[in-house]
């Protein structure tokens, strides 16, 4: 048995060998019998004719040798692909249109459906994900969300035992010292009990023990896969070695598995290269610094959790004032993992639906159009005796050519529509814990090919259903007077009504991302982030003493603004837009807010010119200056909205503020000195908030100014600085790293991520939603052109003009055109509601969108019908007459 | 003219099969060499054709029950030399003790009556 197959394998790959020798060895047979009749006394005439004779029909006997081989069926199979494949490229415009088609929807629905699988779907790679929660607490009388907790918090709430444990960590910047070069890497300061919580056990070594989260224990450090290979050469020899990281000496303990990543997905949270131990919860720290991941006990409803850590939170904000009116918040990480991307996924996603629709409606528009225009080359095989089955599987053999030659080009457009997606989307999507890997899903391929070959096996079969009735002469006849299937037609309408209707929804959509942009873009920040490069500069260890820190910045942005096409240079804690660091304050002619009102602004420690080089604008007082030193008067620059809310119309220069609560103490009182423009620091979503800036000179121990922005001349790219400065800095520090080098414009653009993303991929699904709309407009009216040449012929015969002609063709089209753009106009009032999430500054119903929209599909509508309508002008009356 | 038998249609299927491995048991042959071979035995009672012969052949190639390899031949022209196999002798020794167990019955049914 087997060897059977072996051998017919053999055969199918040795066809054209095996057809020359059996050649070879009939020719010697008919030879053998013309020498021996040649030998029974006949003349070498009448051999050759006898042995001709005897030896009957060679190629009958190959064919029947061949049959051996081949199972018949099979070869039936084989003569109707080659015979599929030769009718498909004889009709080559058809079958580009339909296999481009097919592989768009095809390729585009993969890769989205690949792409929202991958992050929003698909199980998080820890043990029993399903309970895990990301704690965060929320304030509902200050209308504040998804904050960091605190110590105190995390302790009270473990105590509560609601939940079945519970972690905490805060991210951070580690820079290593010591062997290749210094470097800082995202980090996070981790509780020994993370890494149990989460099941994850580590590639090598071990976790944290309880021993090491205490603050003055000895250090360890454990790396991620990533940073062990890239760092440390995958050593295996790494793991016990000490490493100085912040200029503290760290005992490396393990290396985590590759691909484990960063708990939640999100901008402002860098992917961790490393987590450190000694993370010291101190049950008296009310600082809001902590992230958390919890697991929800399995016997407790969330709703039961929730409740119960309430009452813990109420007894805590007795004891701490300062925590009044904080909550828990519980979300399942399952959802926190996909940051905020999930209505731009979800959009996407409808959107690709829509895509796959159009391009299903498409197809099944020109196949019906192809087996319409074949019906008579139908009906005459059948006329001339092949079977209805024959004709059919004939049918049904090009569709599946037609339908698998999509599928396979459909899996090339899904491998670059998934790594364009993987350059389009927010870089955290790409590394965090469930993040997109860039792989299509199977599972969605098998789908999206499934549907397009149902799609098009369905509408291949439709007609030959039809063409191929019993009553051949009917057809016959029918299709010789160009008679249209009236039934076929209005179905064929219908499908056109739909594209067009489908294409207006999505090119609605797109226009409100477009939309929305411009109106991102057009917002004033308060600061103009065109022309600015940004570096992140980290002082840690001893760099972090307050002598040296002063010293180096004020040498840095003195040597920086010496340097050809610089204009200005500062240096800044936190970069708007990308950070917010915010802090109470209390204003000293009300040192005492009840609970829960001690007003909060953004804390910015900045140097002097900071305002010059972001050219925010200054309303009152003056900028920070030299004279602004550890030893001077401490002093603050308020933004416009901070000094409208504490001092509404009056001055604000001279008034005192100070940071942190009414009970924080230690901290000294600063005297305002000048008043800034607001600027939109966290994005143009959020609007103008209160804001402080204070000078580092005067509190370089407080929190070390980390970024260095340099304003460059107009004439000049601030990327072309990159290499100069990097020197200087390097001439100051060769063991300081300059990181996190970009933009501000890059850094501005942030907040638009996802509508960029959104509008990127809408955009391009509009525009193939609008081309294929336009497509199918054109097929119909073509093809009802070429119907009706007798009919025009007679119109024009009988002194139709040729506007009337014009007329009759655009009209038709036209009014399909139209039906289905009211459709498509109901459709999207109803579906952009969904899109509110991604909107900025336009309403859902946006008219300026809705009314462009349909002014460019009348245009593309018209183009379409134009087209046909000029070959129906060309139709000679005289020869459609004297044809029939 | 004698009257002679073409063997595709009239004899039981199955049986050219056995008679080309029952002339192949005599040595290598080629095709021609088969064909006349069984048409002397016969006393060209038997005529066989081409049609049926090579696809015969090929019959016994797919099942390994032969093998074939090209070889000289008296015309000079290289000619295809099939040779049983002993996979095709047990098929033989088979189909052989099968035919003469149905021709038995066919006899004694024949004759019975």
């Amino acid at each position: 048995m087997w060897s059977r197959v072996r051998n017919r394998l053999r055969f199918l790959f040795r066809r054209a060998r095996f057809d020359r020798e059996l050649t070879e060895e009939m020719e010697f047979h008919r030879r053998m019998l013309e020498r021996d009749k040649a030998r029974e006394g006949l003349g070498a005439d009448a051999a050759h004719c006898a042995a001709r004779q005897q030896f009957g029909n060679a190629v009958a006997a190959r064919e029947r040798a061949r049959d051996v081989w081949i199972v018949p069926r099979f070869r039936d199979a084989c003569q109707d692909i080659r015979f599929a494949v030769r009718s498909l490229i004889k009709d080559r415009a058809f079958t580009t249109a339909s296999i481009l088609t097919l592989a768009l929807g095809i390729g585009a629905t993969t890769a989205i459906f690949s792409a929202v699988y991958a992050v929003l779907l698909q199980p998080l790679p820890y043990r029993d994900p399903e309970p895990l929660v990301q704690v965060l607490k929320k304030n509902p009388p200050r209308g504040w969300r998804n904050n960091p907790i605190s110590a105190v918090d995390v302790i009270a709430w473990r105590q509560a035992k609601v939940l079945d444990g519970l972690a905490a960590f805060t991210a951070a910047s580690c820079v290593l010292t010591g062997g290749p070069g210094a470097e800082e890497d995202p980090c996070e300061i981790a509780e020994s009990r993370l890494f149990p919580l989460l099941g994850v056990s580590p590639f090598t070594g071990r976790t944290f023990t309880s021993e090491e989260d205490q603050a003055n224990g000895a250090r360890a450090a454990i790396l991620s896969h990533g940073l062990w290979q890239r760092r440390f050469g995958a050593d295996a020899d790494a793991i016990g070695r000490a490493i100085e990281i912040n200029g503290t000496v760290h005992t490396i303990v393990g290396v985590m598995p590759p691909g484990f990543s960063h708990l939640y997905a999100s901008p402002s949270a860098p992917i961790p290269e490393l987590w450190v131990s000694g993370i010291g919860l101190q049950a008296t720290n009310v600082w809001n610094r902590y992230l958390a991941v919890g697991r929800l006990r399995a016997d407790l409803a969330p709703e039961f959790a929730q409740a119960a850590l309430d009452t813990v939170s109420e007894q805590v904000e007795r004891a701490h004032p300062d925590l009044k009116g904080w909550r828990v918040e519980l979300a399942p990480l399952r959802d926190a993992n996909a940051g905020d991307t999930a209505p731009a996924l979800l959009v996407l996603m409808g959107a690709v639906v829509f895509v796959l629709l159009i391009a299903c409606a498409n197809v099944a528009n020109l196949l019906l159009a192809r087996g319409t225009a074949r019906a008579s080359e139908m009906a005459v095989r059948r006329a001339l005796g092949a079977g209805r089955w024959r004709v059919i599987r004939q049918l049904l053999t090009e569709s599946a050519v037609l339908a698998l030659a999509g599928g396979v080009l459909g899996v090339v457009v899904a491998s670059w529509g998934i790594s364009a997606l993987m350059t389009l989307a927010p870089s955290y999507l790409l590394n965090s814990a469930r993040g997109l890997s860039g792989e299509l899903d199977v599972r969605i391929l098998v789908l999206a090919v499934g549907i397009s070959i149902a799609t098009t096996v369905l509408f291949g079969l439709a007609p030959a259903w039809l063409n191929t009735r019993p009553d051949v002469a009917d057809t016959l006849k029918e299709t010789a007077r160009g008679a249209i299937h009236p039934r076929s037609h209005r179905f064929r309408s219908a499908l056109l009504v739909a594209q067009v209707a489908l294409a207006m929804v999505l090119l609605v959509g797109a226009g409100l991302m477009i939309r929305t942009l411009t109106a991102m873009n057009a917002v004033n920040l308060g600061f103009n982030p065109v022309g600015v490069l940004t570096l992140r500069v980290p002082l840690q260890g001893g760099r972090a003493e307050p002598s040296r820190v002063a010293a180096f910045w004020r040498d840095l942005v003195k040597s920086v603004e010496a340097l050809p096409g610089v204009r200005a240079a500062s240096v800044a804690r936190g970069l708007p837009i990308e950070s917010w660091n915010g802090q109470f304050f209390v204003n000293q002619e009300q040192p005492n807010p009840p609970a829960g009102h001690v007003p909060d602004a953004n804390y910015v420690v900045v140097g002097p010119r900071y305002f010059e080089t972001m050219q925010m604008p200054f309303r009152a007082g003056r900028p920070f200056d030299d004279r602004d030193t550890a030893g001077g008067v401490p002093v603050v620059i308020v933004n416009e909205e901070l000094a409208r809310t504490q001092w509404p119309g009056q001055n604000a220069i001279g008034r005192r503020i100070k940071m942190g609560g009414p009970s924080d103490t230690h901290w000294p009182w600063l005297t305002v000195v000048g008043v800034a423009g607001s600027a939109m620091s966290q994005g143009p979503q959020y609007g103008a908030r209160a804001e402080v800036y204070v000078p580092y000179q005067q509190y370089p121990w407080l929190l070390v100014p980390q970024h260095l922005v340099v304003r460059a001349h107009s004439g000049t790219a601030p990327a072309s600085l990159t290499r100069s400065i990097v020197a200087e800095i390097a001439r100051l520090d060769p063991d300081l790293p300059a990181t996190d080098i970009r933009t501000l414009e890059e850094v501005a653009a942030l907040p638009m991520g996802q509508q960029r993303m959104v509008m990127a991929l809408l955009g391009g699904f509009a525009g193939v939603a609008l081309v294929l709309a336009a497509l199918g407009i054109y097929s119909v009216l073509s093809y009802s052109v070429g119907q009706r040449r007798r009919e025009f012929g007679v119109r024009v015969a009988l002194g139709a003009q040729q506007g009337d002609v014009v007329r009759l063709v655009v009209g038709g089209g036209a009014r399909l055109a139209l039906v289905g753009m009211c459709v498509g106009v109901v459709a999207a009032l109803i579906l952009t509601r969904l899109m509110i999430d991604l909107l900025f500054e336009v309403p859902p119903t946006d008219p300026v969108t809705f009314v462009a929209v349909s002014a460019l599909l009348c245009v593309a509508s018209l183009v379409a019908c134009y087209v046909p309508a000029r070959r129906a002008l060309r139709v000679n009356p005289v020869d459609v007459l004297r044809y029939d | 003219m004698r009257n002679r038998t073409s063997l595709s249609s009239e004899l039981l299927p199955g049986t050219l099969d056995i008679l080309i491995l029952k002339t192949l048991t005599r040595g290598p042959a080629h095709g021609y060499a088969i064909a006349r071979h069984l048409e002397r035995v016969s006393s060209d009672a038997l005529r066989v054709g081409e049609s049926s012969l090579y696809p015969a052949l090929q019959r016994l190639l797919l099942n390994d029950w032969v093998k074939a390899e090209w070889g000289e031949s008296e015309l000079g022209r290289r000619a295809r030399v099939y040779r049983i196999t002993p996979a095709g002798r047990k098929r033989l020794a088979q189909e052989a003790a099968e035919f003469v167990r149905l021709t038995t019955t066919i006899t004694a049914i024949l004759e019975g009556t």
